[in-house]
C-alpha cells in the first residue's frame, strides 16, 4: 500500500534524509522516531504527498488522513464545519458520528476556542479519520499533552485506526510501543 | 446607551467645548469660526444645493480609488506574502513607492495624464496601493502554512480554500487596510482636487475656492461635511462589517 524508496532529500546543499526505504501494508503501523531536526516531519510530508522534491520513488494511497501537532482548526468555523469543509462529501450523519466517536457529541456547534486543548485535538483526529482513508499520518499528535490526556488520545487513536495503516512521528518511544508500531529510528541514520 | 457610547459622546462634546472656547478666546470669526457659525454655513450650503454635488463628486473618486487600491493591494500583498521570489522582485518597488511623497505622484499624474478623472483616481490609487500591499503581505506571511498543507492533502478545491481558509485568515488585515486606506485616500483625493481642479466639482476644489477668498468658515464647512460622511462610512459600514467577520470570536 505504501512504498517509499528515498535516495536523498536536500534542503539547499544540505542532505537532510538519505537511503530510507519504507514498505507498509494495510493495517500496519510505523513510528518514525528521532530527536528534533533529524527530518521526521520532512519524511512525513514526503509520504503525505506534500513534498515531492526528493530523489527516489513513492507509491502511496491517493487519500491520506493527516494531523499535525497543532490541531490546525478553522477558528472561525464550528466543529461540524471544521469536518464538513475538509470532507465535503461526508453526510451530516457521518460527521455527527465522527464527533460522537471522539467524544464530542453535542459539541458540533462549538467553535474551537470553546473547546479545551484535548477536545481540539480530538476534533483534529475526527477530521483525520472521517474519510476512512487507508493511510493515516500523525505528526507528534500527543506532544505537549499531560499524561492522562496523552493516554486518552493514544487509546482513541488506537480505536479509530482499526484496519488502517499508520505513520506516526513522535519523540516518545512509549507512544510507538503503546500503539504497537514498528520503529524507524532516524537518529540511527545520523552521521 | 452603553458606557462606550456615553464616553464617545462626552469626548465629542468636550471637543466642541474646546473649539468654542478657543474661537471665543480668539474672537476672530475670519480666522477661527465657532462651531455654530460652521453649522450655519453647512446648512446654507445644503439649502443652496452647493454641498451635495461636490460631496458626491469627491465621494465617487474616493470609492473608485479605494476599490482599485484595495483590489490591487490585496492581490499583490497576498502574492508577495506567500511567494518569496515574487516578494524579492517587487519589494524594492514597494519600498520605493512607500517613500515617494504623495505630492510628487499627484503632480506627475496631473502632468502626464492631464487634469481629468483618470489622473485623480490614478494618483490616489498609486499613493494607496503600497500601504495596502504592505499590510496584506504581513497578514499573508502570518497565515498558517499547515492549514494550506491540510487543504492540499484533503484536496480542497481552490475556491473552497480561498473562501474557507485564505480570506478568513486575511480578514483582519483586509479590514485594517480598508480602515487605514479610507482615512488616507479621502485626504489625498482632496489634495488632488485642490491642486488639479479635476472636473470642476469636489470638496477639495471648493476648499481651494474658499481659501482663495479667505473664507475659513467655508473651508471648515466643506471639510467637516466630508469628515461626517467618512465617519458615517466607518460606523455604518466598516465597523458592522468587522463585527460580522469577527462574529465567531463572540461565541465564547
Amino acid at each position: 500500500m505504501l512504498k517509499l524508496n528515498l535516495k536523498e532529500k536536500h534542503f539547499g546543499d544540505e542532505v537532510v534524509l538519505s537511503k530510507i526505504s519504507i514498505q507498509l501494508k494495510k493495517g500496519e503501523r510505523l513510528a518514525i522516531l528521532g530527536p528534533s531536526g533529524v527530518g521526521k516531519t520532512t519524511l512525513l510530508r514526503i509520504i503525505a504527498g506534500l513534498d515531492s522534491d526528493f530523489s527516489g520513488s513513492l507509491s502511496a494511497p491517493d487519500n491520506v488522513g493527516l494531523m499535525f501537532q497543532s490541531p490546525n482548526l478553522l477558528l472561525w468555523r464550528n466543529a461540524h464545519d471544521n469536518l464538513a469543509i475538509f470532507h465535503p462529501k461526508a453526510s451530516s450523519q457521518s460527521i455527527e458520528k465522527a464527533l460522537l466517536d471522539v467524544g464530542l457529541a453535542g459539541k458540533s456547534l462549538h467553535y474551537p476556542h470553546q473547546l479545551s486543548l484535548g477536545q481540539q485535538r480530538r476534533l483534529a483526529l475526527a477530521r483525520c479519520f472521517l474519510a476512512d482513508d487507508e493511510l493515516i499520518c500523525l505528526d507528534e499528535p500527543f506532544a505537549s499533552l499531560d499524561d492522562s490526556l496523552r493516554l486518552d488520545m493514544r487509546e482513541l487513536t488506537d480505536r479509530l485506526l482499526q484496519h488502517r495503516a499508520l505513520i506516526l512521528v513522535t519523540h516518545f518511544a512509549g507512544d510507538a510501543e503503546a500503539l504497537g508500531c514498528q520503529i524507524l529510528n532516524l537518529s540511527a541514520k545520523l552521521p | 446607551m452603553s458606557r462606550g457610547t456615553q464616553i464617545r459622546l462626552l469626548s465629542f462634546t468636550l471637543l466642541l467645548i474646546f473649539w468654542s472656547s478657543f474661537a471665543w478666546y480668539k474672537a476672530d470669526p475670519q480666522l477661527l469660526p465657532s462651531p455654530l457659525a460652521v453649522a450655519a454655513e453647512v446648512q446654507s450650503l445644503i439649502e443652496t444645493g452647493k454641498l451635495w454635488p461636490n460631496l458626491f463628486a469627491t465621494l465617487q473618486r474616493v470609492v473608485f480609488a479605494f476599490t482599485l487600491a484595495m483590489f490591487i493591494g490585496c492581490v499583490l500583498g497576498y502574492c508577495m506574502g506567500r511567494n518569496a521570489n515574487f516578494n524579492a522582485w517587487l519589494d524594492p518597488w514597494l519600498i520605493m513607492f512607500l517613500n515617494i511623497p504623495a505630492l510628487i505622484i499627484i503632480v506627475l499624474c496631473l502632468i502626464w495624464i492631464g487634469l481629468n478623472e483618470i489622473a485623480v483616481v490614478t494618483a490616489v490609487t498609486l499613493n494607496k496601493v503600497p500601504l495596502v500591499t504592505t499590510i496584506i503581505r504581513e497578514g499573508a506571511r502570518n497565515a498558517s502554512t499547515e492549514l494550506r498543507d491540510l487543504a492540499k492533502v484533503y484536496k480542497l478545491p481552490r475556491m473552497a480554500q480561498v473562501r474557507h481558509i485564505i480570506l478568513p485568515e486575511l480578514y483582519p488585515s483586509i479590514v485594517g487596510a480598508a480602515r487605514a486606506g479610507l482615512s488616507v485616500i479621502w485626504k489625498i483625493v482632496l489634495v488632488v482636487e485642490f491642486l488639479g481642479g479635476s472636473s470642476g466639482r469636489g470638496i477639495g476644489l471648493q476648499i481651494h475656492t474658499q481659501f482663495s477668498v479667505f473664507n475659513v468658515t467655508g473651508v471648515f464647512a466643506y471639510a467637516i461635511s466630508f469628515v461626517a460622511v467618512i465617519m458615517l462610512i466607518e460606523f455604518a459600514l466598516l465597523q458592522p462589517l468587522e463585527s460580522r467577520l469577527n462574529k465567531w470570536r463572540g461565541h465564547a
